[in-house]
């Protein structure tokens, strides 16, 4: 353990005085102070959050991100290059310790600029968002709907399994569709329980907008509640549901009620209708989100890390980012192929060479996306930015698969390569 | 009664030991070692020695673990170079300083020796003992990267002394020190021997294998062309010199006739000069005598202690088995 300890002190050491590291770390923190001075949101307050919070974590993340690897690529191709490895390699360290020491400094090196990044973001958006500057409307609502950590609660169907992949009916006009919930246990207490519904319509050249009303009943509430609504389709709508004290189910209908031009509803989505329950603050869901960023940087360090075992600085850092963008566009990729895209060239025109290429490729990227994680499943803005609940299952998901999965089989897969590689071979 | 006892085995033994550089794709490109067989013994200083390009530093790379052979056999204390439990016994000074330039004189040493599992307080002796011996206490706290070549040879050395090694490799260990440097470490490398260390060094400075070798071998394009003990190498068993003090010029010629009539052959006579490293040497230290300022390097101390004490009981080992 202390050869381990050594080397990763020697690594965090590095990359504390390395100059080329200090300029990308006040790259990092001018991003963040200097990016809200140029965003345009929608105008509202809400937006405005939003937008904050997906830019300037967005933008620390990725820098975080290219950081981490290029930090990894850097920790043994560099030493390799400056001959500094032999000295190491003639002591008692095995391959596998010196990999864990190198990666176990960069994860100190990662923990230390996200808590930095993450403190300096949330500090920002908490001083932008101080009670002086806010009315109480606004206050309550960023508190409600953006700062906060919701869950979904999607409709049952009859009592049965959560209606999940089939279609609602389409609603004609003058007609209703209706919806069943389960509350959940932590929702009864039914201060911050909202519905959230989108939808299309049956002519897409349809005027905006289009009149309906909800109506809202429960099994422990004594008549149904009103809500008139007035909306363009393709238009995420919310409002508050007041719920009473120990109902356990909620009755939700929608009659469409346009008369001017009437028009069949269609929503035709598996969250088309949904309730948004409070799960925790937004402080808490901030910090799961940090935790999940980090299992990234794990990640990212232990790819850097491995590749610079195996290759020079620039060639690591490049095959290193290559495959990151493939993880990133994964799930594209994956409906690309799955879609057959072979099937797009022409036949007739296509040369047999071109058929085989393209095959090739088809074979390349599906080994890709089974070697490499899927990132985009993986990233907290997905939910932050929204008010969505980052659960601690994710978290751990996030970490069993990134931190220890990867990260583990890059880190044998290091060691290996790195016992095969001969150090002392003369420069050319 | 004499009790038998187990002949030494040696520290280094490689037979037929080959090292072939291939290619990108794997061809053949230099044949940098060919079939070479050695052994070095424990407590023997031990020479390579041959122009550049002859093969030394790659001898060397293999029985540090840093190339792997590929012919023939080698083994450092019995076991394969790439053993852990061989690297925890071996010193090494690279030819070229390989140190971390960021980190300070008494952080290189903190760090290599917890590569070592030494226990903190340990660390923190041996690097106070190391630092006086290469004469960089002064300059404990300056980045290396900031040192001149002479410095990082001596901060070279304290670190492959750090874990008190049983195998001390030493490329070049000369190579950018002035002559009073040089003195010291050769004085240095003596004093390990006389301890019961190994040394294996590789150098093209004649001069400075002579005065400390036990045995060298001489490389010629990857082969050992000449090896043996550097006294029987340079003795010239042809002649003899005798060395009187200073005679009376009567005396002198006397002496002179009776060995010329003797033998038939007519003596050279001159006086015995000294080195010109050692002329070097006394005038250093006079002038330093006189003015005891110094720069870069201050006046060394010995031998770190830990080196003696346990080289002491290795000597005092082998001893008893002799």
């Amino acid at each position: 353990m202390n050869r381990i300890l050594a080397i990763a002190g020697l690594t965090l050491r590095s990359a504390v005085r390395s100059k080329v590291f200090a300029l990308l770390v006040i790259l990092v923190m001018g991003g963040i102070l200097g990016l809200p001075l140029i965003m345009k949101s929608d105008g509202t307050l809400a937006g405005q959050v939003q937008l904050f919070l997906q830019y300037t974590l967005g933008l620390a993340v990725a820098l975080l991100s290219v950081m981490a690897v290029w930090a990894g690529a850097g920790a043994v191709s560099l030493e390799v290059e400056g001959r500094q490895i032999q000295l190491v390699a003639v002591k008692p360290v095995g391959a596998l310790e010196l990999w864990l020491g190198k990666w176990l400094g960069l994860m100190v090196i990662n923990i230390v600029l996200l808590a930095l990044t993450g403190a300096m973001i949330l500090g920002l958006l908490l001083w932008t968002t101080r009670p002086s500057l806010l009315s109480e409307a606004d206050r309550v609502r960023l508190r409600e709907e953006i700062l906060v950590a919701r869950s979904d609660v999607l409709p049952e169907e009859q009592g049965k399994a959560p209606l999940r992949r089939e279609r609602h009916p389409p609603v004609a006009p003058g007609k209703a569709g209706q919806w069943e919930f389960n509350l959940p246990a932590r929702a009864r207490a039914g201060d911050s329980v909202f519905l959230q519904f989108h939808f299309v319509t049956s002519r897409p050249d349809h005027p905006a907008p289009v009149a309906g009303l909800w109506l809202i009943g429960s099994d422990g509430g004594s008549g149904l509640l009103r809500y008139p609504v007035s909306g363009a389709a393709n238009q995420v709508y919310a409002f508050k549901v007041p719920v009473p004290a120990g109902a356990r189910r909620l009755n939700v209908s929608y009659l469409n009620t346009e008369e001017t031009t009437p028009v069949t509803i269609l929503f035709d989505a598996a969250d088309s209708v949904k309730l948004q329950i409070h799960e925790s603050r937004f402080e808490a869901n901030y910090l799961r989100a940090l935790l999940m960023v980090l299992a990234r940087l794990a990640f990212f360090s232990a790819l850097g890390l491995t590749a610079g075992v195996v290759f020079s600085f620039p060639v690591a850092v490049f095959v290193s980012l290559a495959l990151l963008l493939v993880s990133v566009v994964n799930r594209w990729m994956q409906q690309v192929v799955a879609g057959g895209w072979v099937d797009m060239i022409n036949e007739d025109s296509a040369g047999p060479v071109i058929r085989l290429g393209a095959k090739f490729i088809q074979v390349v990227f599906v080994a890709l996306n089974a070697l490499m994680p899927s990132l985009e499943r993986l990233d907290p803005l997905d939910f932050l930015p929204g008010g969505m609940l980052i659960s601690w299952g994710l978290v751990g998901k996030a970490w069993l698969m990134l931190a220890c999965v990867y990260a583990g089989i890059l880190a044998l897969a290091g060691a290996w390569l790195f016992r095969r590689r001969e150090l002392g071979l003369p420069a050319d | 009664m004499v009790q038998a006892t187990a002949p030494l085995s040696p520290v280094v033994q490689a037979e037929a030991l080959t090292k072939i550089f291939r290619d990108f794709w794997h061809r053949p490109k230099v044949r940098a070692v060919n079939g070479v067989d050695f052994e070095v013994m424990p407590g023997k200083i031990f020479g390579l020695l041959g122009p550049n390009g002859s093969g030394k530093s790659t001898i060397l790379k293999m029985i540090l673990g840093l190339l792997v052979p590929t012919g023939g056999s080698l083994r450092v204390f019995g076991l394969s170079p790439r053993h852990v439990r061989s690297k925890e016994r071996i010193g090494y000074l690279p030819e070229e300083s390989s140190l971390y330039p960021y980190l300070t004189a008494e952080e290189i040493l903190y760090f290599y020796a917890g590569l070592f599992d030494l226990s903190r307080s340990e660390r923190r002796a041996r690097i106070d003992q190391l630092l006086a011996m290469v004469g960089l206490s002064h300059a404990r706290r300056r980045q290396v990267g900031e040192f001149s070549k002479g410095m990082l040879r001596r901060i070279g050395l304290a670190q492959a002394l750090i874990n008190d090694p049983d195998l001390v490799v030493l490329d070049e260990p000369t190579s950018g020190l002035d002559p009073v440097g040089c003195r010291q470490v050769k004085d240095l490398i003596l004093t390990l021997a006389r301890r019961g260390k190994t040394v294996l060094l590789s150098s093209h400075l004649l001069a400075d294998m002579e005065d400390i070798c036990d045995r060298v071998a001489i490389l010629c394009d990857g082969a050992i062309i000449v090896q043996g003990a550097v006294r029987d190498l340079l003795e010239r068993r042809e002649s003899y010199r005798l060395v009187f003090p200073v005679l009376a010029p009567d005396l002198l010629d006397k002496v002179l006739a009776s060995l010329q009539h003797d033998t038939g052959v007519t003596p050279d006579v001159d006086h015995p000069k000294r080195t010109l490293e050692e002329f070097f040497l006394n005038a250093v230290e006079r002038a330093r005598q006189q003015a005891p300022t110094y720069t870069g390097v201050a006046p060394t101390s010995g031998v770190a202690d830990y080196l003696f004490q346990k080289s002491a009981e290795d000597a005092a080992e082998k001893e008893r088995h002799e």
